[in-house]
């Protein structure tokens, strides 16, 4: 549902629509608003009128989120008391979009009107939006006998959108105008067909017709939802939740033609509806025990554009998976080295563990088997090309100087690694979560090279380099004195000291030794400088940069988040496991059970509700599976051979868990949660889990 | 700009490489048409488990990549991108097996492996590339 009137979004995939609250569109050049396929704006300009007067909205119902219903009204917002007309603009995701209009006349006199639809667009590439880029190329608008054909051409890059009428309509270059008749109490309607089309030199559509309409995307989030774990739970918010969270899921799934049918995660609205490498593993290993397809499809599409040679601007290495696809025309140009570009550091280990994971719940060995020179190539990557100070690190620093990123983890905006006293380290850089990476990657393909690729030899090597790193890491990234892991290592191997959520990640993926090493790290997460209640802010509140509202320095990510908590669970750490789950789970609340990217780190306390972060995009892949992961650490759900073992622990509040018809290779397990400690009644009906840190 | 003769060195290379383990998983045929005026140039990839046999000349194929012949010349270069050339329209690619996946495809153009610079070829890659083919190994 959208929040106060404001924006109005609904997607399929990479095919999205973002209008006001009546429908209209009026996107100014740096304005994601629009329709956008394939991160190219296809439409920037659609305006209704009716008898020349603009319409204001009533309310809108985007409970679909493929579809949208607008109830709207002509006239300013005023005077909507006295309509006698009411209309029902209802939009729903096609080959671009259907819009069909349907005008009631409450009144007692005929009517005869003139329906209006300006349409234009700038053909924007989603990178000229984001960063007020001008075009090269020629727009043009063409009337045909019954369509308004809007195109734009630059050498053989062709793109048009053409809108059609299911009726009588006259066109202009600038839009459709139709007439309405109403008798009193009559109705009237129109559907309009805006379709995108990506042309070829030979004047083909290379976008295949690959939507039937809302009746197939009913069918297939119907189809979807029923194939996913039945939840039942005492606190209803749990519920809400969960199903919020599959239906994003749903919405952000994306089958490119590069995927062959299959979906993939894209990352998130608007900014990021593309495949990411670190965004689809992780996604997907969140999912991995409610939508297993997810991880299959990821794998394989990572697989197969795989780097496979040295090249700058695409900071491509042989055996290093991407970080970023995109299909705009600043990437058909090269203006840009988004197709696919692969500065990332972390994606190439994460391909490796999400291989494993997945197997481990799956038993599709066909798939690790099938995958296997891109899985030691992988490995290769970490080692021949990775370890750029010659350290034994996974460390970056871009070779495309003028578009590629600087930070290439997941904290990728330009301050998010920092000393303590808020000094920036010099490259390359060694971020201490890859290390982690690497080091769980090695362990699982050692498993994976054992049972599946016939090559103990090479299992045995891979676990003999696994433990070197781990002592290594223990040696050079522990910060004695403070009593954690520095967040990176820079190029001289000085350590960078700042308190981070990256120690978490490293829980995760076991390269932090036990005993007093672990406690310490879990002392410091749940901390009142990291912990605010919430969850774990992404820096320490007395770090040089903290900013309780800064990207990278001081928000909460629930994503970051929901890894911490399964790292606390793989360390016994049950009950601060539960205690992070209840934060963010709480959080989740205020959203509508739709967790954003980020949220402010302000202290639980002080603000008693998670503070917005301005721009965060939503739906998100990786906010939308942390209620996910977070429900598995609880329930501590976990393979073991064959079997699903299951490991309760709840956090408070919650008296039982059920999740029903669990998919994996034991075919459907169901696992049972019951808190058996005392209740306190209170806490069951207080609203939220966990009132403050404690 | 297009040198006729470089076009004809990257396919020759091609069918000379004999086990390229980054297209073990390809196993199927394209047909390339090279469009220099009214002039189109074929030529047949075929890969079966790694092994690349390339006709000069058209036939049967499970997809087609269709584009000017400099455009061509570029990619194999690494002068331009292949996903850009397909975005950009200077390429277009056919499919009659949806199973073809273009990413895949796009490892054509790795260039032989002595050019991908800094690759430290592993034996052990080749080795274990070899015994995938007898398993068989999905497409």
């Amino acid at each position: 549902m959208s929040e106060a009137l404001g924006q109005v979004t609904i997607l399929d995939g990479n095919t999205f629509v973002v209008s006001d609250a009546v429908g209209d569109i009026e996107a100014s050049p740096t304005d994601p608003t629009g329709l956008f396929i394939y991160d190219t704006r296809f439409l920037s300009h659609w305006v209704l009128t009716i008898n020349d007067e603009r319409l204001h909205a009533l309310s809108v119902d985007d409970v679909q989120y493929f579809e949208a219903r607008y109830f709207i009204v002509p006239g300013e917002a005023t005077v909507y008391t006295d309509a006698t007309l009411s209309v029902v603009r209802q939009r729903t995701m096609r080959n671009g979009f259907d819009e069909e209009l349907t005008i009631l006349n409450h009144g007692e006199e005929p009517v005869d009107l003139v329906v209006r639809v300006d349409a234009g667009s700038d053909f924007a590439d989603l990178f000229e939006v984001k960063d007020a880029l001008g075009k090269k190329g020629k727009r043009y608008a063409r009337v045909e006998d019954d369509r308004l054909i809007l195109g734009y051409q630059r050498q053989t890059f062709h793109r048009t959108t053409t809108v059609t009428v299911g009726g009588p309509a006259r066109f202009d270059d600038h839009g459709l105008t139709l007439t309405a008749h109403l008798e009193p109490r009559g109705r009237w309607t129109a559907t309009i067909q805006v379709e995108a089309q990506i042309l070829l030199p030979t004047g083909e559509n290379a976008l295949p017709r690959w939507r039937q309409g809302h009746e197939l995307l009913e069918r297939d989030l119907n189809a979807l939802l029923r194939s996913t774990p039945k939840l039942e739970c005492d606190w209803q918010p749990l519920k809400d939740t969960y199903r919020r969270s599959l239906v994003d899921l749903a919405a952000l799934r994306f089958s490119p033609q590069i995927a062959g049918g299959q979906s993939l995660p894209a990352a998130g609205l608007p900014w990021f509806m593309s495949v990411f490498g670190r965004d689809s593993i992780l996604t997907s290993l969140q999912a991995l025990p409610f939508v297993p397809k997810l991880a299959a499809t990821t794998l394989r599409v990572l697989a197969d554009f795989q780097g496979t040679r040295r090249n700058d601007h695409r900071d491509e290495d042989p055996g290093r998976i991407l970080h970023e696809l995109r299909f705009g025309e600043s990437m058909a140009f090269e203006e840009r080295p988004h197709a696919p570009y692969y500065g990332t550091a972390d994606a190439t280990p994460l391909f490796l563990v999400l291989l494993d994971e997945y197997e481990r719940w799956s038993g599709d060995a066909d798939l690790v088997r099938a995958v296997e020179y891109e899985a030691r190539a992988a490995l290769n990557w970490i080692d021949e090309y990775a370890d750029l100070t010659g350290m034994g690190y996974v460390a970056y620093q871009r070779r495309n100087l003028e578009t590629g990123l600087e930070n290439q983890c997941w904290k990728d905006s330009w301050d998010s690694i920092s000393f303590r006293d808020g000094r920036l380290p010099g490259f390359p850089r060694a971020t201490c979560e890859c290390q982690g990476y690497a080091y769980d990657a090695k362990m699982r393909a050692a498993r994976m090279a054992r049972q599946f690729w016939r090559d103990p030899g090479y299992a045995d090597r891979l676990e003999q380099e696994a433990a070197e790193l781990k002592a290594r890491f223990n040696r050079d990234f522990w910060i004695a004195d403070r009593g954690y892991y520095a967040l990176a290592l820079d190029g001289e191997g000085n350590q960078v000291d700042a308190l981070s959520s990256n120690i978490g990640h490293l829980l995760w993926s076991g390269i932090v030794e036990e005993g007093e090493k672990a406690d310490a790290v879990v002392g410091h997460l749940m901390g009142a400088k990291m912990f605010s209640g919430w969850g774990v802010r992404t820096l320490g509140e007395d770090e040089g940069r903290y900013n309780p509202i800064g990207y990278h320095v001081g928000t909460v990510w629930p994503f970051d988040n929901s890894f911490i908590a399964w790292g606390l669970r793989r360390y016994g750490y049950k009950e601060e496991a539960a205690r992070i789950a209840a934060g963010i789970l709480d959080s989740a609340q205020f959203f509508n059970g739709r967790l954003p990217e980020a949220f402010g780190g302000y202290e639980r306390a002080l603000t008693r509700y998670p503070v917005r972060y301005p721009t965060a995009c939503s739906p998100q892949a990786w906010s939308a599976g942390a209620p996910l992961l977070l429900l598995r650490t609880v329930l501590g759900l976990e393979p073991s051979g064959d079997n699903l073992v299951v490991n309760p622990a709840l956090p408070g509040g919650i008296s039982h868990i059920e999740l029903l018809d669990i998919p994996g290779r034991w075919g459907l397990a169901d696992a049972f949660a019951r808190e058996r400690g005392e209740m306190d009644p209170q806490h069951v009906l207080h609203p939220q889990l966990a009132s403050g840190p404690g | 700009m297009a040198d006729s003769d470089s076009v004809e060195r990257f396919f020759d290379e091609l069918g000379r490489r004999g086990h390229e383990p980054l297209l073990d998983r390809l196993n199927s045929t394209g047909r390339f048409e090279l469009v220099d005026g009214g002039q189109v140039e074929e030529w047949l990839v075929a890969v079966r488990g790694g092994y690349i046999t390339v006709t000069r000349g058209g036939g049967d194929a499970d997809y087609v990549l269709r584009g000017e012949r400099h455009a061509f010349d570029r990619i194999i270069h690494g002068d331009a991108g292949s996903v850009a050339a397909l975005i950009r329209g200077t390429m277009a690619m056919y499919r009659k097996d949806p199973d073809v996946m273009f990413g895949l495809v796009t490892r054509l153009f790795a260039g032989p492996p002595e050019s991908r610079r800094e690759w430290v070829d592993d034996p052990r890659l080749v080795a274990e590339g070899q015994r995938d083919r007898a398993d068989g190994t999905h497409g």
